[in-house]
């Protein structure tokens, strides 16, 4: 057994719809296990806390890309470190950032000047998991086999992520958060969201930019907002303002609920528990805080304190996005790092080798017609089920995938073969393919990982004397639509 | 030319060369002895020796230790801490007198420590070699060693638990699972220790504190250990690691020690660290492990039988007053311990011996797959070591521990023993049970044996309130 | 005492088949009184059961000749013998050696070696799998490889005296582990390069835990290709290895 504890330096930025925030860890890798070996991360240590910077932007609906890269630039130097000394990470647009026009060029720029190997992500979906990570809900959660919600409210949007024991039952977006409304100084209306337009007309009250707004008002529309995130938290019975703030299908499982805990700027101040009523971050934020505090306290509900709040999501992503291959894998370790392979899945049930192989080529020709080739690092094939782990099995797959990669024309693209068989099969599968041709060069074969159609794929330097590399897959999703 | 040691108790003439050969052949059967080439040729040769044994004096196993004063340290140890006094008086004693002192009717606890000090693990061995399993119960069962860590274990009418959670990928969620199981069963009062799957500071480190915060959180009475090397621990120790015991595997003899990585002067060491590092209240911090047949699997047996060379591993444990000595009796496997008779017969010459010698001795009852044995083995085993005064068993979830792969006492076996005997477990624990409601007036409680009792945090903890 | 006294109808059933599903260890057995449950104990005993036959039966004969794998007996006559003199088990008698300098061909770059060990089971669960991608692994790389052998009785060391007798670059014991109750099927492949008697374990590399549920019998095989290669390129192995 490997006794040295390698480290990877991992970024995470959070570009959200208030704040924009960067931290760096370091993390401790493991190896557990005989024969079958996973590779985990064993401990994170945040080893720099960025300032929390107001998100630049041009206008209501334009990030300031410029400002925001220049933020990331001195976020590094401060932290003493460059991104060529970043192994790991991601770079998340969050909340109505992501909303933004400008929101994909920005993740893509600030992922490629952060390091190598950091990846660029988005999705309310992936924001809420992050956020439940980074609050300390995950782990709550699987310590102790307990079912706990953590509902991060941050500026734009609420992400509730339900964990049970070690897995993510669901997500639970709303249009809710503290910065639907916002305010100058005196208290003025200086911008009113979409979503908060919708409140608004719910409440009947009539209040528009320029208008000051009565405490009482205040009042009444953080209540309606809790209402609205109550009734998600309680899954069931949703009324139709909380059906039309709602981001997804809004279908949830019933569960009842040993906790839940909030993070994000709202959560925050959830957890201060002083009443400072004023409007000290330009926003609403304070008044939404109270009045979820108001609920909680009449609620059965038991609240637990998060580990982070504000920081929840920007330490989720930059300490939960890496993953890693089973420790047997095939690798011309030349062409590595790969990033953002489109995943193509192929299905390989049957034994007929010809038919087989037409389904490799149908798939890869899918794949090749849906991505232009001088843009593309390579296509990832996804194999979710080999069949029998045996040797004929595997003689028998090498047949038919070089037969399927020929047909397709990918061998001519000169692109690398990469192949994600989801059982711990990589080596055995390797040596087949060279035996069975030369012509799949340069060849990847990672094992263990989980990856489906439409997700992509960021392949590191291999690790632990090459026995694993570490993965990203990633689901873009921009714009909540 | 008359041999010192001879007999012609079965009609035959039988003459020794040494007193190491006497030792050897005077042993029940052991594959281990076989497997050294030492042991009794025959039924008859076998009951020879023991006669020859039985007329040797205390003196003479004094002055002819089975590896020279020079040669051995452990032997250096055993010697050096002998009582002189105490010894003038004991050393015209025969090893048949000694036998018969130990069951005297009006021999109890009291009379056996004043003799303690004067004894060396020859004597203690050659003791054990005249006893039939009964002579070895009834014996131990006069015998009372306590010790104290967190709690106290060994006082008379108890019956401790080492809990063992192991898991064969060290997956932090299954071993605290596993510590909640075992607790609902009411074991853990003498450790909740596990066995590593690597031995590298970092994991042990983890370990450690993992134990210690559950430990503190449900303010368990007992105390943590992580058994990797001794000098692993010590690492993991100076890194922050909360320990409650250090750990360390025993040889009977300096050769077997240096197999372990191990010599006087780095227990001595590990011993001074552990009064000023280790978390527990204490005096009794250490906890060795030993087991028949380990210096010959080392080649380190220097021709002498397992059982004295396993008395001399508790001659050496007891310099360093250790809380806990643990012998695993079945686990090296059947060259050694050929089937479940001769796992029983060793563990109750180990348990004895330890007691014997002054240390408090508890016993891993355990079988692997390859050897001729099986649970109802081990079940007996325990039965019949609740009934000579063991001061404790390991116990694994129903007896599978699935790291080391092989078997040991079930949780369930502790609540049945203590029905059993009308024993119970150390006092503190026991009130901690009580007071988790798991144990009410000596009856298992309906909570009992259900482990999701401890999944939530205590009540107190339940809900937080403010800021964090 | 009410009988049957189970945890199962506890207040937290999902967060316990959870913890169940996830651990290998016995845990949330309930109990009957103060002792387990019946089904409980007799799937303990059938795991017991499947352990013990795997030390005890011997590895059958189609597996030997499906393999093609020539037979040899190491120094142990029977199964008694087996378990209480490993000395015997590593070692091979002087006809053995006869035989082998006769039968097998001499002084390969690979001589690949199965033993029993203390599971039958694991040998006739893998070795079909294995033995072929080995063979073919090596054969690609241009290694000469043996004639496979199955050793009857054998210890890991066993391959020591072969390879010496042989005096093959590398040797390769696939070998039975003791069995656990989780698994009797699990398999070691231990390799030697420059084998002699005497060779001490820590100059010896090993893969372990091979079985379905481990590491499969196929990726083994394409793995201890890769490895064989490493020790031919450094001329070492276990600690003599980087």
């Amino acid at each position: 057994m490997a006794t040295e504890t390698p480290t990877l330096t991992s970024v995470g930025i959070d570009i959200g719809t208030t704040t924009t925030q960067l931290i760096i860890s370091e993390l401790t890798l493991s190896t557990t296990g005989l024969g079958a070996v996973n590779v985990e991360i064993e401990d994170t240590d945040i080893v720099y806390r960025g300032t929390i910077y107001e998100t630049p932007l041009l206008d209501h609906q334009t990030l300031d890309v410029d400002a925001i890269a220049d933020l990331v630039t001195t976020e590094f130097e401060n932290a003493g470190y460059t991104p060529a000394s970043i192994d790991s990470g991601a770079v998340i647009v969050t909340g109505e950032s992501s909303y933004k026009t400008n929101a994909e060029e920005l993740v893509t720029r600030i992922a490629a000047d952060a390091g190598e190997f950091v990846v660029a992500a988005a999705g309310p979906e992936l924001e809420s998991v992050l956020a439940g990570t980074g609050s300390g809900a995950a782990a709550w959660a699987r310590e102790r086999e307990a079912t706990i919600l953590n509902v991060d409210i941050g500026g734009g949007t609420t992400n509730m992520c339900l964990f049970a024991g070690d897995s993510v039952v669901e997500t639970r977006c709303l249009d809710v958060g503290g910065r639907l409304l916002r305010f100058d100084t005196s208290g003025t209306i200086t911008h009113v969201s979409v979503p908060a337009a919708q409140l608004l007309e719910t409440a009947g009250l009539s209040l528009d930019v320029g208008s000051r707004p009565t405490e009482g008002e205040l009042h009444e529309l953080a209540a309606l907002m809790a209402d609205v995130v109550f009734e998600t938290i309680d899954g069931s019975g949703r009324s139709s303002t909380t059906k039309a703030l709602t981001i997804g299908d809004g279908e949830y499982a019933a569960r009842s609920l040993d906790g839940v805990c909030f993070s994000g700027g709202v959560g925050q101040l959830i957890a201060s528990d002083t009443d400072t009523e004023t409007f000290a971050y330009g926003d609403f934020g304070n008044f939404l805080a109270a009045a979820i505090r108001d609920r909680l306290e009449s609620s059965p509900l038991a609240y637990r304190s998060p580990n982070e709040t504000i920081r929840a999501t920007v330490i989720g992503a930059g300490t939960q996005t890496t993953s890693f291959s089973g420790t047997t894998v095939s690798l011309d370790e030349d062409v590595l790092p790969l990033r953002n392979l489109p995943v193509v899945e192929v299905s390989l049930a049957g034994t007929d080798c010809t038919s087989l192989a037409a389904e490799v080529c149908r798939q890869l020709e899918h794949g090749l017609a849906l991505h232009e080739t001088e843009q593309l690092a390579g296509l990832a094939v996804a194999l979710p089920d080999v069949g029998s782990l045996s040797y004929a099995r595997m003689q028998t797959l090498a047949q038919a995938l070089t037969q399927g990669y020929v047909d397709a024309g990918y061998v001519d693209t000169q692109l690398p073969v990469v192949l994600v068989p989801r059982q711990n099969c990589a080596k055995a599968l390797a040596q087949c393919l060279r035996a069975s041709s030369s012509d799949l060069s340069p060849l990847i074969v990672i094992d263990e990982i989980a990856v489906s159609d439409g997700d992509y794929l960021d392949v590191g330097e291999p690790m632990l004397s090459s026995q694993t590399v570490p993965v990203v897959v990633k689901s873009l999703v921009f714009g909540g639509q | 030319m008359t041999s010192d040691f001879e007999s012609t108790i079965t009609g035959t003439r039988y003459s020794f060369d040494s007193l190491t050969e006497v030792l050897a052949k005077a042993n029940e059967e052991k594959t281990g002895d076989e497997l050294a080439d030492i042991a009794a040729d025959s039924a008859a040769e076998r009951v020879a020796a023991k006669d020859a044994l039985s007329r040797v004096s205390l003196a003479t196993l004094r002055e002819n230790p089975v590896i020279p004063y020079d040669e051995d340290e452990v032997t250096r140890v055993i010697q050096d801490a002998v009582d002189e006094d105490v010894y003038g008086k004991l050393r015209e004693w025969t090893v048949s007198e000694l036998r018969e002192f130990l069951l005297a009717e009006e021999t109890t606890e009291r009379e056996i420590a004043e003799i303690r000090p004067g004894l060396t693990s020859e004597m203690v061995a050659a003791v054990a070699k005249l006893m039939s399993n009964l002579d070895l119960i009834q014996a131990t069962s006069k015998m009372t060693v306590t010790a104290r860590c967190n709690n106290t274990i060994g006082g008379e009418g108890t019956l401790s638990f080492r809990l063992q959670p192991n898991d064969p990928t060290d997956d932090i969620d299954n071993i605290r699972n596993s510590i909640r199981e075992g607790l609902s069963y009411g074991v853990g009062d003498a450790v909740i220790g596990i066995n590593p799957v690597e031995d590298n500071a970092e994991q042990t480190k983890r370990l450690l504190e993992i134990t210690k915060e559950f430990i503190e959180t449900w303010e368990i009475p007992t105390q943590n250990c992580v058994l990797s090397h001794i000098t692993t621990q010590m690492e993991a120790v100076e890194n922050g690691a909360p320990a409650d015991l250090l750990f360390q595997s025993l040889a009977g003899t300096e050769a077997g020690n240096e197999s372990f990585g191990i010599d006087v002067e780095l227990l001595d060491e590990a011993y001074a660290f552990g009064e000023d590092e280790c978390t527990a209240a204490g005096p009794n911090f250490m906890y060795f492990e030993t087991g028949q047949g380990s210096e010959l699997s080392s080649d380190a047996h220097a021709g002498v039988d397992q059982v004295t060379l396993e008395a001399r591993c508790y001659g050496l444990a007891k310099r360093y007053d250790p809380f806990i000595v643990n012998t695993v009796v079945g686990f090296i496997g059947p060259e050694y311990l050929y089937d479940g008779k001769q796992v029983i017969r060793a563990g109750l010459e180990d348990v004895f011996m330890g007691q014997l010698t002054g240390i408090s001795m508890g016993i891993d009852a355990c079988y692997t797959n390859h050897i001729q044995a099986d649970q109802n083995d081990i079940e007996n085993l325990a039965v019949l070591l609740t009934a000579a005064g063991s001061n404790y068993f390991i116990s694994v979830p129903m007896g599978d521990d699935t790291m080391l792969n092989y078997q040991s006492n079930s949780y369930h076996d502790a609540a049945a023993l203590w029905d059993i005997f009308d024993v119970h477990p150390a006092p503190e624990f026991e009130s901690w049970l009580e007071a988790m409601g798991i144990v009410e007036d000596g009856q298992l409680t309906e909570k009992a044996g259900d482990l999701t009792v401890f999944l939530d945090e205590p009540e107190e903890h339940l809900r937080q309130e403010g800021t964090q | 005492m009410t009988d049957a006294e189970s945890r199962a109808d506890g207040d937290d059933e999902t967060a316990l088949d959870r913890i169940l599903e996830a651990s290998p260890s016995r845990l949330g057995v309930g109990r009957s009184g103060r002792r387990p449950r019946t089904a409980s104990v007799l799937s303990f005993r059938a795991d017991h059961a499947r352990a013990r036959d795997a030390v005890l039966t011997r590895v059958s004969e189609e597996t030997i000749e499906r393999a093609g794998l020539h037979k040899i007996t190491s120094r142990v006559s029977d199964q008694d013998e087996y378990l209480a003199r490993p000395d015997l088990g590593r070692e091979i008698s002087d006809a053995t050696v006869t035989e082998l300098r006769e039968a097998c061909i001499h002084a390969p770059d690979v001589q690949l070696v199965v033993c029993d060990g203390l599971s039958s089971t694991a040998v006739d669960a893998n070795v079909g799998d294995l033995l072929p991608i080995l063979i073919d692994g090596l054969e690609e790389r241009g290694f000469t490889v043996g004639t496979p052998l199955f050793v009857e009785f054998g210890r890991v060391d066993v391959m020591d005296a072969i390879g010496e007798e042989l005096e093959a670059e590398i040797v390769v014991n696939l070998i039975g582990e003791r069995p656990g109750l989780n698994t009797a099927k699990s398999l070691s492949a231990y390799l030697v390069y420059g084998p002699e008697r005497g060779k001490p374990t820590a100059k010896k590399s090993v893969i372990s835990n091979i079985h379905p549920d481990g590491l499969p019998a196929i990726e083994a095989g394409a793995q201890i290709v890769e490895l064989v290669a490493t020790m031919h390129e450094q001329q070492g192995s276990g600690l003599d290895l980087e």
